[in-house]
């Protein structure tokens, strides 16, 4: 973790010089949030995640220089993280080999014949998580998970912080009913 | 209403929390990032900028020698002669440690 007058102070480094060990400083602090983000998104998918999480860290080195430090860099980095997601969906649309709903419900069936209670608890998130629409998995890991107020989500997300009370509030209805069933 | 939404999100929250696990640790990932990391093309343009601010700042620091000598020369030891005795040799010595040696380090 790195405090706020360091993460200014490498920010300054990046801009001005393209000091690369300063970069790494910031990745080496942020690269367990915004990982453990994507893996979520994608429904687990660890590969495919740290392939998201590099392509997100190049577009912030490619970018920083436009960062104005408005959002706070945690912010802007998951804001680059949801566009590659959205993205990658986007390019494998019609591919029945990514398809988070599917994979869960393999999960799902997996998990009756699991006798472990923690490995029960990991799946019925999990589960929860892969039944829900993209945008609202999306505003449910960034609210519960990452604990982000509205205003950042919608910042994130480009969208007003209506619409996003609005995705968390279909999401929030869906999950307590659903962890209810499970 | 609000009170119950508040519950359950303190709920969903605690579990999320503590349920979902972090990424599977890579000890490759930062050298993989940085290994692919670009040479970013916009570096040029402040580039040229902080090559025409050191320009400036060497003519600044010359005109400055030269004028302190001059004013020694013509006026013998006065107020200014003094203040510029000791912050030049004090701004050169900076502008050598801090930018000079770094770049000659740098081109090597």
């Amino acid at each position: 973790m790195i405090t706020r007058f360091d993460e200014i102070k490498l920010l300054a480094q990046c801009m001005v010089s393209d000091n690369r060990e300063a970069f790494s400083r910031l990745v080496e602090a942020y690269q367990p949030e915004v990982k453990r983000f994507i893996l979520h998104l994608t429904g687990g998918d660890a590969p495919l995640t740290d392939d998201l999480a590099q392509e997100t860290f190049i577009k912030a080195w490619l970018a920083i220089r436009s960062f104005r430090g408005l959002s706070g860099l945690k912010t802007w980095l998951f804001r680059i993280a949801v566009n590659e997601f959205v993205s990658y969906r986007r390019k494998r649309h019609n591919d029945a080999e990514w398809d988070v709903t599917g994979r869960e419900s393999v999960a799902l069936a997996d998990r009756t014949e699991n006798p472990h209670r923690s490995t029960e608890a990991r799946m019925d998130v999990a589960t929860l998580l892969a039944t829900l629409p993209e945008q609202e998995r999306i505003v449910s890991l960034l609210f519960y998970l990452e604990d982000l107020p509205l205003k950042k989500i919608s910042q994130i997300l480009s969208m007003p912080e209506g619409t996003v009370k609005s995705h968390l509030s279909r999401a929030r209805n869906h999950l307590a009913k659903a962890a209810e069933v499970l | 209403m609000k009170n119950q939404n508040i519950r359950i999100d303190s709920h969903l929250r605690q579990r999320f929390q503590s349920e979902l696990e972090h990424a599977p640790e890579n000890p490759w990932f930062i050298r993989k990032v940085m290994n692919r990391l670009p040479e970013r093309p916009a570096g040029r343009r402040a580039a040229a900028l902080v090559r025409a601010l050191y320009a400036l700042g060497v003519a600044a620091l010359i005109f400055g020698w030269g004028y302190a000598v001059n004013e020694t020369l013509q006026h013998g030891l006065t107020l200014t002669s003094i203040i510029l005795a000791v912050t030049l040799p004090v701004t050169t010595l900076i502008g050598v440690a801090v930018v000079a040696i770094p770049a000659i380090r740098r081109s090597l």
